[in-house]
C-alpha cells in the first residue's frame, strides 16, 4: 500500500536486498572447535575505504559472529544482541548457550523485519561445555539454520562446493585452515571483486583465537 | 524516657496498618507480615531435595465434607515441564502467581527455545511480590510458594519463596500451618546426598507427624516428584495408591523403631 512505502516499510520482497554478497562469509565446526573466516574489505560502490577491517565479533569468551551486509546495520544490530547477552550474563551468573543465543538473536531479527530495512548476515558460532562447537546460519530475512558448514554471499557461489568437496565431520584445525585456504584462492582466482585480505578466527574449550594465516 | 505501653503501640502500629508500601517506626512491613499470618493457616507444604529428584508433599485441608474433590489439585501446580510448584495460602492469589509463573516459563522459551532456569523464574515471580510490597498500594499476595525443578546449569533445586518477595534455596523446607515444628523435625531428619526414595520416605513421615488430622489418608494429601527420566525432566504426581504404599511403610518405619 501507499502508507507502507511511505514509511519506508518493505513491501514486497524485491525491495529486501541484501548486501552481504560483497561481504564473504565461511564457517565450519571440526573437531573440538568451529572456524569463520571473513574477507577484509570496507568497500562502496567502486571505492575501497579499508582492506584491514574485522568483521568478526567477538559475543563473549566462547561466541564469535561474523556479520555482512548494510554498514552501519552490521554493527548497530550484532552490538545491541551483545549488549542484551552481557546484560544476561550479568543477570543471571551464567551466559547464554549457543543455541539460546541463536534463537534470541533470529527472534530480534524477526520482530525488527517487520518494522524496518534491516539486511544483516550473520553466521554464529560457538563453543559449550557438553555440546562442543556449533554453527548457526542467520540470515537478514531472519531464516535460521544449524548448519556444519556454510558460506554467506558471494563467496557461497564459490566455496560451499569445495566445503562440500573437502570438509569431514572429524576435520582437525590444520586440515580446517587447508581447506580455508583452498576457499580463498578460489574467490581470489573467480570472485570478480578484489579481495586480498582475509581474518580467521577459532573457538574451542579454551576459547577464542584469531590464527594467522600461512605465509605465500 | 517510657516505652510505649502494649496499648499505645497497638495503637501506632494500627496507623501504618492501611498502607502496604510504607514502614512502620520499627522498619517492620505490617502487610507483608499480616499476609505471612494467613499462610500460617493453611495447609502445610513441604519439599526434601534429592541427588536424583525432588520431592514436594502438601496437606489438603479438607474444609467441608460437602465439597466435590477437586479436579485438579489446589496444592501442586505443574509451571513448565521441567518446574512444578506446591503452594500454600489463599488459592485465589496462587492461581494468579502460577499463571504469571506459566507465561514467564513460555515467553522465555519462546525467546531462547531452552527451558528457563529454575532461579531464574522463581527471581522474575518474586520481583513481582517485591512490587506489592513497595508501590501500588495494593496488598501482597498471601501465598508461600515452593519451586520443584532441574535444569543444566544446576541440575535438581529447590526454593521457597513468600510475600515479601524474598527466596532462598533449600535442601529441606516447608510453608504454611505447623511450620516450626515441620521445620524441626525436616532439620532432625534430613541427611545430605538423600536418594529420592529415602526423600519421599521422609516427607512422608514429616507429614504424617505434623498433619492436623490425626490419620492420614491418601485422599488428604498431594505429593509429587521431580526426576530425569531418559534425560528428560518428568513431574508426577503419586496415585493414591502409591501414596498409600508410602504411608503403609511410614508406619511399619515407625513400629519397627518403636519395636
Amino acid at each position: 500500500s501507499l502508507r507502507a512505502a511511505a514509511s519506508g516499510v518493505p513491501t514486497s520482497a524485491v525491495q529486501v536486498q541484501s548486501m552481504a554478497g560483497m561481504d564473504c562469509l565461511i564457517g565450519f565446526v571440526g573437531q573440538g572447535f568451529a572456524m569463520l573466516a571473513t574477507d577484509r574489505n570496507a568497500a562502496r560502490s567502486i571505492m575501497v575505504y579499508s582492506q584491514k577491517e574485522d568483521k568478526i565479533r567477538e559475543l563473549d569468551s566462547h561466541k564469535m559472529l561474523a556479520v555482512g551486509g548494510d554498514p552501519a546495520d552490521t554493527v548497530q544490530e550484532p552490538e545491541y544482541f551483545q549488549k542484551n547477552m552481557a546484560l544476561y550474563a550479568l543477570r543471571n551468573g551464567v551466559p547464554l548457550s549457543t543455541h539460546a543465543a541463536a534463537n534470541y538473536m533470529r527472534g530480534e531479527k524477526s520482530y525488527n523485519l517487520r518494522r524496518r530495512l534491516s539486511a544483516v548476515d550473520m553466521l554464529l558460532v560457538g563453543y559449550d561445555e557438553g555440546v562442543g562447537p556449533s554453527l548457526y546460519f542467520i540470515d537478514y530475512l531472519a531464516s535460521m539454520q544449524q548448519l556444519d558448514k556454510t558460506a554467506m554471499g558471494y563467496a557461497g557461489f564459490f566455496v560451499n562446493s569445495t566445503l562440500d568437496a573437502h570438509w569431514k565431520p572429524d576435520i582437525t584445525e590444520t586440515e580446517g585452515l587447508e581447506l580455508l585456504e583452498m576457499c580463498f584462492a578460489e574467490i581470489q582466482k573467480r570472485f570478480m571483486i578484489s579481495m586480498p585480505n582475509f581474518i580467521i578466527k577459532v573457538v574451542d574449550k579454551d576459547g577464542i583465537r584469531v590464527l594467522e594465516r600461512p605465509p605465500k | 524516657s517510657e516505652r510505649p505501653t502494649r496499648d499505645a503501640t497497638a495503637q501506632m502500629s494500627r496507623r501504618y496498618d492501611s498502607r502496604t508500601t510504607i514502614f512502620s517506626p520499627e522498619g517492620r512491613l505490617y502487610q507483608v507480615e499480616y499476609a505471612m499470618e494467613a499462610i500460617s493457616h493453611a495447609g502445610t507444604a513441604l519439599g526434601v531435595l534429592a541427588t536424583d529428584g525432588v520431592v514436594l508433599a502438601a496437606e489438603k485441608k479438607m474444609t467441608s465434607k460437602l465439597l466435590e474433590p477437586a479436579r485438579s489439585s489446589e496444592k501442586m501446580y505443574m509451571i513448565d515441564d521441567h518446574v512444578a510448584c506446591a503452594v500454600a495460602g489463599i488459592t485465589a492469589d496462587a492461581n494468579i502467581l502460577i499463571n504469571q509463573a506459566r507465561l514467564h516459563a513460555q515467553r522465555y522459551m519462546y525467546n531462547y527455545q531452552e527451558p528457563q532456569p529454575v532461579e531464574q523464574l522463581v527471581q522474575r515471580l518474586c520481583d513481582e511480590k517485591q512490587a506489592y510490597t513497595q508501590y501500588g498500594g495494593l496488598r501482597p499476595f498471601g501465598v508461600s510458594m515452593l519451586y520443584a525443578g532441574w535444569d543444566k546449569t544446576h541440575g535438581f533445586q529447590l526454593y521457597q519463596s513468600d510475600p515479601s518477595g524474598n527466596y532462598n534455596g533449600w535442601k529441606a523446607t516447608c510453608i504454611g500451618a505447623n511450620e516450626k515444628a515441620t521445620t524441626s523435625l525436616l532439620k532432625q531428619e534430613y541427611k545430605d546426598g538423600v536418594a529420592l526414595t529415602d526423600a519421599l520416605q521422609l516427607a512422608i513421615k514429616v507429614l504424617t507427624k505434623t498433619a492436623d488430622s490425626t490419620t492420614l489418608t491418601p485422599d488428604k494429601f498431594d505429593i509429587a516428584t521431580v526426576t530425569l527420566v531418559d534425560g528428560k525432566v518428568k513431574y508426577s504426581q503419586l496415585s493414591e495408591v502409591q501414596g498409600q504404599a508410602l504411608l503403609d511403610a511410614a508406619k511399619e518405619e515407625t513400629a519397627s523403631a518403636d519395636a
